[in-house]
């Protein structure tokens, strides 16, 4: 950590030889004074200078330093301090650092970057010793500093709040051991901590928003190799393979039909199955229903619902205009927590409530049979199902029903930004 | 900008005492040299460095209405400077030039106290 010299700027400069010439000042002051009341009665004196110092009395000098020794210390002490203020509190050097720290902070997408060099702006700026922050908004508590606290000295904490949440802390030492710092010095901080907590959160955000959009750009690359290797691995080769009996088919048609006709049979059933795995990576990529029937209608197929349970579908008539993205993720979800009702709940029916409330699509998937444990370890199903609410910027909760049973509740924005912070 | 009473206060002494004494000291400095052994007046350089300090003085005073800190620094200093050089004749003048001088030294140190006292005081916290 660097630490700031004080020693030859200039202001101290300025303090140290105010401070030597109007000491040196008092105590001839005194002695004078202590000399001419001391010499009054006695007619004074009235010698060249200065010769005359020489005849002054020995008493009249151990009087004059015994009173000099006292009061001294306690008259430096009142004279430091108001030296330091004259030199060192200047009246616009708060609003010059405001308006250099909401530069910095204007352009700061790096809080690891910028924040070292502001605490030490701050320092210079208002010839501090000791300027640092922590912030609790990552994890580990990361701490910028610039300089030492002189020993003794206290610090001072002003917190860094973002909409009246605690999360993080100013810390600045005063010059010296008795001087406190000045009133408008603790103002522009306050101010300062104030403009960091939103400069913080608003680089928290960002970082995350880079880190969701790599997290899509990871996912999307994912889904195309997902798509590439069930094509490469399952499909291509099953094409290659009947393209082979077609081959032998047509050697075989002239010369041994009865062979030729089961291998054709044959080819039949593989291509059957081909067939089925083409409508199983389609139904991964979108299900078809939700194009043929929409989300509704998808939903009280009975392919969608089986048969092990009663389900009712209840949604608003007509539904809004749903995005791809939020039909699928509703549709997934809702099929998802369906097939744990059928699994775990032991109900016999399941309600699925579809809503539009406040600009997000609300899903309430409600089953009549047991709840869930209380502390229940949350499973694959649920977290896949959390994930996908979380992706469209939605929640999902999963609690106990009334009076029984379990209701999945989630809440999808049916357009960015319409979530409540 | 606005100037704090003792400021202010501070400012016109300043101006005044340091006008009077570059003022006083004028026909001293056109004596030149001559009459320095002279014991009812002072040397040709004291006066010469007296007139110099009531100069920066003006100066200071100027600063100070300014309200600029380096007026105040000045100002401290050539009011230490002046009290340090009135001593001389509190100290040995007949009575009548004691009186005036230790009229002088109040009215710097009155300067200086209104000086320091204009800033504001620490805060604790």
């Amino acid at each position: 950590m660097r630490r700031i010299s004080l020693r030859w700027d200039a202001n101290t400069w300025i303090s140290s030889i105010l401070l030597v010439l109007l000491l040196t000042t008092y105590m001839v002051v005194i002695y004078v004074v202590v000399v001419l009341v001391g010499t009054l009665p006695f007619g004074g004196l009235y010698n060249d200078f200065p010769s005359v110092l020489f005849r002054v009395p020995r008493w009249l000098d151990l009087i004059s330093f015994v009173l000099i020794g006292i009061t001294l210390i306690p008259f430096r002490r009142w004279l430091r301090a108001r030296i330091h203020n004259l030199v060192y509190a200047q009246d616009d050097v708060p609003y010059v650092l405001a308006s250099r720290v909401t530069k910095q902070l204007q352009t700061m997408t790096n809080p690891q970057r910028t924040l070292p060099g502001l605490m030490e702006m701050i320092a210079q700026t208002l010839y501090l010793p000791y300027v640092a922050m922590e912030t609790t908004l990552s994890n580990p508590i990361r701490h910028y500093s610039y300089g030492a606290p002189p020993a003794g000295v206290k610090v001072n904490q002003y917190a860094i709040t973002y909409l009246d949440t605690p999360i993080g802390e100013l810390l600045v030492s005063a010059r010296t051991a008795n001087q406190a710092l000045p009133a408008n010095y603790i103002t522009i901080l306050k101010d300062i901590a104030q403009q960091l907590g939103i400069a913080l959160r608003a680089a928290q955000l960002t970082a995350e928003l880079q880190a969701s959009h790599e997290r899509l750009v990871i996912a999307r690359e994912e889904e195309r190799r997902r798509i590439r290797n069930d094509l490469h691995d399952g499909l291509a080769p099953t094409l290659s393979s009947l393209q082979l009996q077609l081959g032998a088919v047509r050697n075989l048609i002239s010369r041994d039909p009865e062979q030729a006709e089961a291998l054709i049979n044959g080819l039949r059933e593989d291509m059957h199955s081909a067939t089925a795995e083409i409508r199983q990576l389609v139904y991964d990529l979108r299900p078809p229903m939700l194009d043929e029937l929409g989300l509704v209608g998808a939903m009280q197929s009975s392919k969608f619902q089986g048969s092990e349970i009663r389900v009712e579908v209840h949604a608003p008539d007509p539904l809004p205009k749903l995005s791809a993205a939020v039909e699928v993720a509703v549709y997934r979800i809702a099929s998802e927590a369906l097939h744990n009702v059928i699994k775990h709940a032991q109900a016999t029916t399941c309600q699925i409530h579809l809503e539009v409330d406040g600009g997000c699509l609300v899903l309430k998937v409600i089953d009549d049979g047991i709840s869930l444990p209380p502390n229940i370890q949350t499973g694959i199903g649920i977290s896949s199902m959390k994930e996908r609410a979380a992706e469209l910027g939605g929640t999902l909760t999963v609690q106990p029903g009334e009076p029984s049973g379990t209701c999945v509740f989630a809440r999808i924005p049916l357009e960015s930004g319409c979530m409540e912070v | 900008m606005t100037h704090s009473r003792s400021v202010t206060v501070a400012a016109i002494l300043l101006f005044v005492y340091n006008l009077y004494d570059a003022v006083q000291t004028i026909p001293l400095l056109a004596q030149g040299t001559a009459n320095d052994s002279s014991l009812n007046k002072p040397p040709f350089a004291v006066s010469l460095l007296v007139f110099t300090l009531a100069i920066f003085g003006v100066f200071a005073a100027y600063g100070l209405w300014r309200n600029a800190k380096w007026g105040k620094v000045l100002g401290l200093v050539v009011t230490a400077l002046n009290i340090l050089y009135t001593l001389i004749p509190l100290l040995v003048a007949p009575l009548f030039i004691k009186l005036v001088a230790a009229g002088f030294i109040i009215l710097n140190i009155l300067i200086v106290v209104l000086l320091l006292r204009s800033e504001s005081a620490p805060v604790n916290v």
